[in-house]
């Protein structure tokens, strides 16, 4: 998007002209993308595909419904942990008694992802497939190892999230295939926070950092940090994760662990904040979040 | 403690705002609402490059799709400037309906109007236009420099043709006493620069208009617009149509802060259309091209003030350098009520103003919400903490040693407009909010430590209400309004005054029901449009209760003595001896003789014999301009909490007074007080659009782009204090004064200050984002450098 | 007049036909799949409460209930709502009386220009009807994401406070 305004857009209409499909289970859905690949793309919540079509920054001949599609509905329990369907909302996460028991870190990520509307209508996949940087799920995904279920006519193939997102606007999602669910292995710790750090409350995030840490007797046996906004993709800083195992459980650890966060990543200058900053309060959140982590009674 | 002592009935009392019903079921009709037969959709065609000369357009495509183009080549030569409230030597002329010359990036160039939007947006796309590009100029202090490509080469004013040099669109200098004197005399002198953001309105109504052509040449006309009388005037002078056959119409207003005083730019290119196809055309602004029209003028402020040791302040100098933009639509006004705003704070006895506004290759600044007032008070209480912490004296005491008030001369709006205040609530303005807030709790910066630190600031500001005065000055100012009994007793009032959403119109209503003492309930606000009514200049600069309501209560007064006229006849007793009253339990208006039970009607009662006796409707349409402009005062007083490591600014808490003179509607008068506070926090904090170097808003030049403060990044209900000072303003309708834009005059000052004295670090750059201010509260902090006090320039002892 | 006002006949073109129920009133409208719902409430239907503001989600001027749910129309492709029931600003009042949010809305000044009223209104039911009682924080929190340019919101959460009160949930009712 260089200029909106170069291409005489606008964010009232949606000018081009798509055809549109609801499929009535999943394997006619998985059949259109076998017939159709990319030329079909999958509609769900629409809160961010929708705006892309109105700038014309993305051209659609096909979209499909695939919000009433029975399949991808459901969070279940699994051996390991979780499995959320692709169209489960952020609302469902936050109000799922499943995530709230195994995952609460996923309910509170959800919880920031856009107000109340946005809540009910935007999905966990759509979030995924959107591709950005900035997708609300995707850290505290990351550092729960958590992995996509891609689905198409041949079969279905698990993906580890930390290898989905290939860039912005991007994934291994292939032309025939859906994200049908997530995979979400219940972690062995409870210790966990979450933060957006935004211009104001309701906004798209400056950076997010999700933690997760695992001690024993005083000492980092394992930790999680997850990141969005500082990279081409959303991101775990695994040398800062690396730095910190089997040292002390302190501060000074943490904040270390905040130092090599800030130089692991990459961020860009954009209309919510700039480079400069997104490394100081990566820095500063990501050693406050492993405090609060840490002082999480478990 | 209330100064008046009138009881009133309806003045000051909660009953719904008029127009309420229909606004919170979704039946208020606003531009965007409007739809007629046979009406097609338009949209304008934008430059994508903010500095170029259009080579070529070609419509062919689009009009093969079956939609109505309109070039440059199709409109009206008329070089015009959109606003058109000034006397003509003070309107820069520099604009036109549609421009092969454009000089922002979302310029309007060619326009196409079809059968629906979608249709219209297709063929829009397919118009090809050939550019050459030139370079643009994006940085004011460039905009003056000898390499700056000239974006304007001339304009027109007063009917000559003037040289632009140096993109300087109005230079303006302004001098009051000598100010080296001032300085020569002063213990000390105090300087600092301030800067201020490129704030956009983000008034939720995009701007919008329909205009039908009707069957004898002329046109109707159905726009975004504060001022239905300005937008006629400008359509019959760029279309050549007598105004006779140029109806406007009010609307209700989706909120505007000034960004529809001057006749929006979607206006002629909608009614160039609607011409050109024969047929009704209705263009709504997307949220993306609206965000490109307008915003509050970014201003460079260095500020000096010479002050003595016992606090007396001698003498205030400011250069003062504005961004206008691609075009000067106010910036003469613009740089004379900055001065007048900055000498009527206080009482400085020597000022020396050098104004210069510049065009550059962006959106055009406009008013917005105290147009210059905010830019002002920000620069200059921030002047006076610092001034205060310097001499050692409490802020309050150097407010009350050196503020203008009641007996001192004012010209808020400016040099040509003088008059001297009446009526001032000031000290009690300040007593009270330093009770609310705990000022005399307050620690220095210097106490507090810890990674949250928590400060309390001030500031105190005003507006005027209106721009009347003794004599005409730039602005024309004066309101017109019909009152009419109805033959059951009920009232009409007819009025172009518009209403924002703040309760003009309502209050209008209250003050007409006052002056015939006729229950509220019984009148009514007649729709009203250009053709029938008489001139209202415009609902801004704070004028709409003291003004315009004053010309309705002048109208009322008129209407007022026919009643006791007739009532004279109809009980058979002189008019002087007859007394009206409300009787707000029956809803009827009670005309009797005192003391004399038989002699009693009520005013339906009147107005069925007169319409019976054929004595003809009392009725009266009155013009009226108020002789001054008298200052709304404000302080508010803020507590914050900083976060140092991270920047972020918490307002924790609030205390917001006004003297506005008498209130007229207690709800939606704090209602003022909440929303002014709330987008001067915002312009304090976050609001702001800035442009990279080629002329585009960063990011998508979506509202995502543009953020405001949500309902969770303010103060709780029970943490914001709203409190009035009844002063009685002699000059206002029943001792009322304006209010509205004083409300964000001092809020950029007050939590600038709050977070000085939080932690020490003084900020003069706003929005104050965590990106800005982040370096310097971590060298506090950290104690790695001692940071940036303010500290006198120079010293004379 | 648009030939896409048909509400009869052929599928022409892209064109088909959706049931909504609107404020218990149910209509068969013909849409094309890139119409949004927001524009189809408001055109076709000629209910002009949900407003555009912005068109990206951010001001949500255009919420509406969607099977109870508050959704923002101008994010919603029409043909995605076929069989939905909605329900806009217009649907709250009965008749001329109105609803008792519609009512503090108004006697608090939770309204001044009016223009996001009908998105706080919408929102402030779907808060009511799942969270009878909310607390200030509740409140705030709901409604984050819309915006008032006016108000400042003081007396937006004050309006929610006294729709509480006034609830039939909470026995107040008049």
């Amino acid at each position: 998007m260089e200029y909106k305004l170069a291409s005489n857009t606008t964010t009232r209409v949606i000018s081009q002209e798509f055809d549109y499909s609801v499929p009535a289970s999943l394997e006619e859905a998985l059949e259109l993308r076998d017939e159709h690949g990319d030329d079909v793309r999958p509609l769900a919540g629409g809160t961010d595909l929708l705006i892309q079509l109105k700038a014309d920054v993305r051209t659609e001949s096909h979209l499909m419904y695939v919000n009433g599609l029975d399949e991808l509905d459901d969070v279940s329990e699994t051996e390991e942990g979780l499995e959320i369907g692709a169209t489960v909302t952020y609302d469902d996460l936050m109000n799922s008694s499943l995530v709230d028991q195994h995952v609460p870190i996923l309910a509170e990520a959800a919880s920031d992802a856009g107000g109340v509307q946005v809540e009910k209508m935007g999905t966990i996949g759509g979030n995924l497939c959107n591709g950005s940087p900035a997708a609300s799920t995707a850290p505290p995904l990351l550092i729960l190892g958590a992995e996509v279920v891609l689905e198409s006519v041949d079969g279905e193939r698990i993906v580890p999230i930390e290898e989905f997102f290939t860039g912005p606007k991007r994934t291994v999602l292939e032309p025939n295939e859906l994200l049908t669910s997530v995979r979400v292995p219940t972690p062995a710790s409870d210790r966990w926070a979450h933060e957006e750090i935004k211009r104001v409350t309701e906004d798209l995030a400056k950076v997010i950092v999700s933690v997760s840490l695992e001690c024993d007797d005083g000492t980092v046996t394992d930790c999680g940090i997850g990141l969005g906004c500082v990279a081409p993709t959303p991101i775990r800083a695994t040398e800062a994760e690396a730095a910190i195992r089997g040292e002390p459980a302190t501060e000074e650890t943490f904040a270390r662990a905040g130092e090599i966060a800030s130089d692991e990543i990459s961020p860009i200058s954009d209309s919510r904040s700039t480079a400069e900053y997104r490394r100081l309060i990566t820095e500063t959140k990501v050693r406050d979040l492993l405090v609060d982590a840490h002082e999480t009674n478990v | 403690m209330p100064k008046n002592s009138k009881s009133f009935h309806a003045i000051g009392t909660d009953s719904p705002r008029k127009g309420g019903k229909a606004k919170v079921t979704g039946k208020a009709v606003y531009a965007p609402d409007v739809s007629l037969p046979g009406m097609w959709h338009g949209k304008v065609l934008r430059s994508p490059h903010p500095n170029a000369t259009v080579v070529d357009i070609d419509t062919s495509e689009a009009e093969a799709m079956g939609a109505i183009c309109i070039t440059p080549d199709d409109v009206p030569d008329v070089k015009y400037n959109e606003r058109t409230i000034s006397v003509p030597d003070a309107i820069y002329r520099d604009n036109r309906v549609l421009t092969d010359r454009p000089r922002q990036v979302g310029e309007g160039i060619a326009a196409v109007a079809a059968e629906t939007e979608e249709k219209a947006e297709r063929a829009l796309k397919a118009i090809d236009v050939t550019y050459e590009e030139h370079e643009p100029v994006i940085d004011p202090e460039f905009a003056v420099s000898d390499d700056a490509p000239a974006i304007h080469e001339s304009i027109v004013r007063d009917g000559e043709v003037e040289p632009i040099e140096n993109n300087i669109a109005v230079e303006r200098d302004i001098s009051v006493g000598d100010v080296e004197q001032g300085f020569a005399e002063s213990d000390h002198v105090f300087e600092h620069s301030f800067e201020t953001g490129r704030t956009y309105h983000a008034q939720l109504e995009n701007k919008t208009t329909v205009c039908r052509p009707e069957p004898d040449g002329g046109i109707t006309v159905w726009p975004t617009t504060q001022t239905v009388h300005n937008v006629r005037q400008l359509l019959g002078e760029i279309f050549d149509i007598n105004l006779s056959k140029v109806n406007v119409k009010r609307l209700e207003l989706g909120g505007s802060f000034g960004s529809s005083i001057q006749t929006n730019s979607v206006t002629p290119i909608t009614v160039a259309l609607a011409m050109a196809a024969d047929k009704p055309v209705k263009i709504v602004s997307s949220r993306e091209e609206d965000m490109y029209d307008h915003c509050r003028y970014p201003s460079k402020l260095d500020v000096k003030i010479g002050a003595n040791d016992d606090g007396t302040l001698n003498a205030v100098e400011m250069d003062v350098l504005a961004d206008v933009g691609s075009h000067n639509i106010q910036a003469f006004p613009y740089l004379g009520v900055v001065a007048g705003f900055t000498a009527s704070l206080y009482d400085f006895e020597h000022l020396e103003f050098r104004g210069r506004a510049v065009y550059t290759n962006k959106a055009p600044a406009c008013a917005m919400q105290g147009f210059g007032n905010p830019q002002a008070t920000f620069a200059v209480e921030c002047m006076i903490d610092a001034i205060a912490e310097e001499l050692g004296i409490d802020q309050l005491e150097l407010i009350r040693k050196n503020y203008v008030g009641e007996g001192d001369t004012f010209w808020g709006q400016g040099p040509t407009i003088k008059s001297v205040v009446k009526s001032c609530g000031v000290e009690e303005l300040l007593d009270q909010g330093a009770e609310a807030i705990g000022w005399d709790e307050r620690t220095p910066p210097g106490e507090k430590d810890g990674r949250y630190r928590r400060g309390i600031g001030m500031a105190r500001g005003f507006h005027t209400s209106g721009t009347g005065g003794p004599t005409p000055g730039e602005a024309i100012d004066y309101s017109s309004a019909l009152v009419k009994i109805n033959e059951d007793g009920s009232v009409d009032v007819v009025s172009a005054l518009q209403d924002h959403g703040g309760g003009t119109r309502s209050a209008g209503a209250r003050i007409v029901a006052e002056a015939l003492d006729v229950p509220i309930e019984n009148v009514e606000l007649s729709p009203t449009d250009s053709r029938n009514t008489a001139y209202d200049v415009a609902t801004h600069a704070t004028r709409g209760v003291y003004a315009g309501g004053a010309a309705m209560k002048k109208a009322a007064e008129s209407v007022r003595e026919q009643l006791l006229e007739n009532a004279s006849r109809l009980l058979e007793v002189p008019p002087d001896a007859i007394s009206l009253e409300a009787d707000t339990d029956e809803g009827i208006g009670r005309v009797f003789v005192e003391g004399v039970p038989d002699k009693e009607l009520t005013v339906g009662e009147v107005a069925k014999r007169a319409e019976l006796n054929n004595w003809g409707t009392m009725a009266a349409v009155e013009s009226n301009r108020q002789v001054a402009c008298p200052p709304a005062y404000a302080a508010q007083f803020v507590e914050v909490e900083v976060d140092m490591e991270t920047g972020e600014i918490d307002i924790l808490r609030t205390a917001i007074g006004n003297d506005s003179g008498t209130i007229v509607n207690p709800k939606l008068a704090a209602g003022q007080q909440h929303g002014g506070f709330y987008r001067g926090a915002g312009y304090a904090l976050v609001e702001d659009t800035q442009y990279d170097e080629n002329g585009a808003i960063d990011g998508n030049g979506l509202l995502t782009d543009y953020r405001m403060l949500t309902t969770m990044d303010l103060p709780s209900n029970d943490e914001t204090e709203t409190f009035f000072v009844e002063t009685e303003e002699p000059s206002g309708p029943f001792g009322a004064k304006g209010l509205g834009e004083a409300c964000i005059n001092p809020t950029a000052a007050a939590v600038a200050n709050a977070v000085y004295n939080a932690t020490g670090v003084r900020f003069t750059d706003i929005p104050m984002t965590p990106e800005k201010i982040i370096g310097d509260l971590r060298a506090e902090y950290t104690d790695r450098v001692t940071g940036k006090p303010m500290v006198p320039a120079e010293d004379d002892d | 007049m648009s030939s896409e006002k048909i509400t009869h006949g052929d599928d022409g073109g892209n064109e088909r036909t959706i049931e909504l129920t609107i404020n218990d009133e149910t209509h068969q409208v013909r849409v094309k799949p890139n119409e949004l719902l927001l524009n189809v409430i408001r055109d076709k239907l000629d209910l002009t409460g949900p407003k555009y503001a912005c068109g990206t989600g951010e001001c949500r001027a255009c919420s509406i209930l969607v099977d109870g749910e508050p959704e923002l129309s101008c994010l919603r492709l029409a043909v995605t709502a076929d069989g939905s029931e909605i329900t806009t600003v217009e649907g709250l009042s009965d008749g001329r009386d109105l609803h008792e949010i519609q009512q503090s809305y108004l006697s608090e000044g939770g309204s001044q220009c009016g223009f996001c009223t009908p998105g706080f209104v919408i929102m402030t039911k779907d808060l009511l009807d799942n969270n009878p009682d909310p607390t200030e924080e509740e409140i705030r929190d709901h409604l984050k994401g819309n915006i008032c340019r006016c108000t400042g919101y003081n007396n937006i959460v004050e309006a929610v406070k006294v729709a509480a009160d006034r609830s039939p949930e909470n026995g107040e009712s008049e």
